[in-house]
């Protein structure tokens, strides 16, 4: 019907389920900044899910994105190789990143939250700050993008749950670490990963007062404000994430809220996901 | 057509078949069935012809209406279906979900009085859905002119304007912002109602026509419109971007699960075919009581999905009585029919909600009707302490749309009022040169009729300002 497909033009396996992605969209690329994501559907059936742009490339017209496999449409999604299509891909959505220059920029990634990370630390750094990275998993199979990290930011941290990989403990034990070097105080707190995360990040530097900025992954629908379904509150207001953030001050978010919200839909996430296995054992009979 | 007044005045309205009430609200097929052929010319003679024409005044777009039911009488389809989309590009839409009874009909000489008015509406639906079938648009493309017009939005006004102008011969492309074309008139207005295949046939017939759809593409950030003017090359832009911007009551409890702008409601059940899921993979939760607050079209399409979603109770909750009801005429009978509940003269409070954060009722309370506001309505009054809990799971507020700001904000040479919604002059232009907007986006939520009237007469503005204001490199 004339509709544009757009295709993957590269992939990589990062850890066992979070896969790497070139696609081709011009359109997107053209004017995309740090901090904006794009939402994709990929068949005429599929849902829309948002995913951040990790990178993207105005000349060569497409965008990277690092996906991890969690429910039917990611699970979908990682299960493509370079060659195949996507039905849509909109964007770029969102207000992009302030970038400031704040001194000591400390950006902290969780799983792939880390995606959302990497472009900030990138656009921090030709800023002129100094830029920390930290980013944990909860072993060393879900640390991804460290040595991405390493080319663009001074320091890089590594950091899992049971120390198979880096230092032992949570991100958040290691921004306590940096927060405590007087040497280098800390101008600014850039976090995306998992609600409780974000959560603990934004309680540790609530009392300094130290600027945290947290990028919220609430369920999205147009991505335009259309609908309403990504609010969330935000100093006792309702916003629209999709086009008011997704970056929010994290002092000032109720991640308590947020994190119900998120569960909306379990039942029926978990009933795809076993129709699409069921499937998947019935195609292999 | 040699029938006398009297004779015509002997026959009354005809009745257009639907499907039962009790079976149509499990699924989402179309309520209406439409005339057969037979009743349709019967209905069609029921017209006067009256030399006053009221109806061709009470049409926002002008269908010369007793010309058109003429040749519906005489049988002559292939005449009528000309009539009709010389003045209307869009019958098979607006025959569906115009509000008639507001407009053609309400002025109709046969309804003075204890009369009934023609069926103008059914019989437009009828031609449209022949023409759909039977009628070749034989559509004579000029020779193109060399201007580059964009249109922001695919909506009923969008969808228009690009018509038009693709007729005069300029080069045109859609910029959508969602994956598929038709603004409200597919994410919002339910299948049952207006079936999608309709408004795929007229966006395919733009396609042959020339018109390109760029889906996918957020205006306001994929580009802006200055980035389309200044470097992409158009000549003159028309805004058909609606007005999509849900409006929320404020009132505690509407962060619940459960709790749903019916924008996002309707948009999850029609846009992403969540009535299908697991075959679609969008999901929408379905409850057992639903409560929809609001009393116009959005409301009445919310309640009744609700219902063929499953609902044990799908209630409406209307802060007014009856009579102020928005909502077309048939679509709150039809609501009845199919077994809603109309909770009226009641305000809600506050969203309850259990310790799981899910909904678990809506506290209302019940208002009488006090003096005449300013325009005219009783207004409706709380009585104290009167203080009710409607059982409910789900909750919808349907309460109307404001001006979404994604496009507006990133354009500061274009002057909105005090409500965000863009200004334009007698021609339909704004306060930017060579940029024009119609449809909700400037009346604030209206009908699609309005915004294909404006579609029509805007793209007809826009035709003057590119002859005699923009100069083509020779
Ligand atoms: C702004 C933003 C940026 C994001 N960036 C990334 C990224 O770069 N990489 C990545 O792997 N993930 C990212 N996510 C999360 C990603 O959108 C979800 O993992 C995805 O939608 C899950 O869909 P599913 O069908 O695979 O799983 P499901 O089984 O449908 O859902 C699993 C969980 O994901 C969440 N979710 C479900 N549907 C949606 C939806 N439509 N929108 C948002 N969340 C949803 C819910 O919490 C749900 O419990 C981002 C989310 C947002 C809002
Ligand atoms: C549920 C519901 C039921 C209704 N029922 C009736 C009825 O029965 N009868 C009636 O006459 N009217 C009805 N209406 C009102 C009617 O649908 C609207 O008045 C009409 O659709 C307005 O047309 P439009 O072209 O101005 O905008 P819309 O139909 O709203 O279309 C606007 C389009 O622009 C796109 N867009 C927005 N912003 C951007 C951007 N920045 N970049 C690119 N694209 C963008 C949107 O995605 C959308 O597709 C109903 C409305 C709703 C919501
Ligand atoms: S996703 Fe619909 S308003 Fe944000």
């Amino acid at each position: 019907m004339g509709h544009r497909m757009f295709k993957i033009l590269d992939a990589k396996q990062l850890a066992s389920d979070v896969k790497w992605f070139r696609i081709d969209a011009p359109l997107v690329a053209k004017h995309r900044q740090p901090g904006q994501f794009i939402i994709l559907r990929l068949s005429e059936t599929g849902e829309r899910i948002p995913l951040t742009i990790a990178h993207s490339d105005n000349q060569q017209g497409f965008i990277e994105i690092i996906v991890k496999a969690i429910g039917k449409t990611t699970i979908e999604l990682c299960k493509k190789e370079k060659g195949d299509s996507i039905s849509d891909v909109m964007g770029p959505l969102g207000e992009p990143t302030e970038i400031e220059k704040v001194g000591h920029a400390v950006v902290v990634g969780g799983g792939v939250g880390t995606a959302v990370i990497y472009p900030l630390a990138r656009a921090l750094r030709e800023a002129g700050n100094y830029v920390s990275a930290i980013t944990g998993g909860r072993t060393k199979e879900l640390v991804v993008l460290e040595d991405d990290l390493k080319a663009v930011s001074d320091a890089v941290y590594a950091t899992t749950d049971d120390g198979s990989h880096g230092f032992k403990g949570t991100v958040a034990d290691k921004l306590r670490e940096l927060l405590a070097d007087k040497e280098r105080p800390v101008g600014a707190v850039y976090c995306a990963g998992p609600v409780p995360m974000m959560r603990a990040i934004a309680d540790l530097t609530r009392e300094s007062g130290i600027k945290t900025i947290v990028s919220l992954n609430p369920i999205m629908v147009d991505g335009t404000g259309m609908c309403g379904g990504c609010r969330v509150s935000v100093g006792g207001k309702t916003k629209f994430a999709c086009v008011d953030g997704p970056e929010f001050d994290g002092h000032e978010v109720d991640f308590d809220e947020l994190w119900d919200r998120l569960s909306a839909y379990r039942d029926q996430e978990k009933a795809a996901v076993d129709r699409m296995q069921h499937e998947c054992k019935c195609a292999a009979k | 057509m040699s029938m006398t007044a009297k004779e015509r005045m002997a026959i009354d309205r005809q009745h257009m078949p639907e499907r039962e009430a009790g079976v149509r609200n499990c699924d989402f097929n179309e309520v209406n069935i439409g005339f057969p052929e037979q009743l349709a010319l019967i209905e069609a003679s029921r017209c006067l012809q009256c030399k006053a024409g009221k109806c061709i005044e009470g049409c926002p777009v002008g269908i010369n209406i007793p010309e058109f039911m003429k040749y519906v009488e005489a049988g002559d389809f292939n005449k009528a279906a000309e009539v009709l989309l010389s003045a209307n590009a869009l019958p098979g839409i607006t025959g569906r979900v115009c509000p008639q009874e507001e407009q053609c009909e309400q002025v109709c000489i046969r309804g003075k009085g204890k009369g009934v008015p023609v069926a103008v509406g059914h019989l437009e639906r009828f031609i449209a859905d022949w023409a759909r079938e039977n009628y070749d648009v034989k559509q004579i493309i000029p020779p193109p002119t060399g201007y580059k017009v964009g249109i922001v939005g695919s909506g009923p006004a969008g969808l228009t304007a690009a018509g038009e102008l693709a007729k005069m011969g300029h080069d045109v492309t859609i910029f959508e912002a969602l994956h598929k074309p038709g603004g409200v008139l597919v994410y919002g207005i339910p299948e049952f109602r207006l079936p999608n295949k309709i408004i795929e046939s007229e966006v395919d017939r733009l396609r042959e026509m020339g018109v390109k759809i760029i889906c996918n593409a957020v205006i306001g950030r994929t580009f802006t419109v200055g980035d389309l003017m200044d470097e992409e090359g158009f000549h003159a832009l028309f805004l058909g971007i609606g007005a999509g911007l849900p409006v929320f009551m404020n009132i505690p409890g509407e962060n619940l699960k459960g709790v749903y702008s019916a924008n996002e409601y309707l948009t999850r059940v029609n846009l992403m075919g969540a009535y299908q899921f697991p075959e679609c993979d969008t999901p929408v939760i379905k409850g057992k009581n639903v409560a929809v607050i609001g009393g116009g079209n959005v409301a009445m399409d919310a309640v009744r999905t609700s219902k063929r979603l499953g609902a044990k109770a799908s209630n409406l909750i209307y802060r007014r009585s009856r009579a102020e009801m928005p909502a077309r005429k048939e679509e709150v009978k039809h609501a009845e029919e199919e077994g809603i509940v109309f909770n009226l003269l009641c305000n809600p409070k506050r969203i309850l909600g259990n310790d799981k954060g899910w909904v678990k009722g809506l506290e209302c309370l019940r208002m009488e009707l006090g003096e005449p506001d300013a325009s005219g309505r009783r207004r409706p009054v709380p009585i104290e302490g009167s203080e009710f809990v409607v059982e409910a799971d789900v909750v919808i507020e349907a309460l109307g749309a404001g001006a979404n700001p994604l496009l507006t904000s990133t354009t500061p040479d274009i002057k909105l009022n005090k409500w965000g919604y863009i200004e334009i002059d007698e021609t339909g232009m704004t306060t930017k040169p060579g940029v024009f907007a119609g449809g909700d986006i400037t009346r604030g939520a209206a009908t699609v009729i309005l915004a294909m009237g404006d579609g029509k007469s805007v793209a007809a503005a826009m035709n003057r300002y590119l002859k005699e204001k923009v100069t083509l490199p020779a």
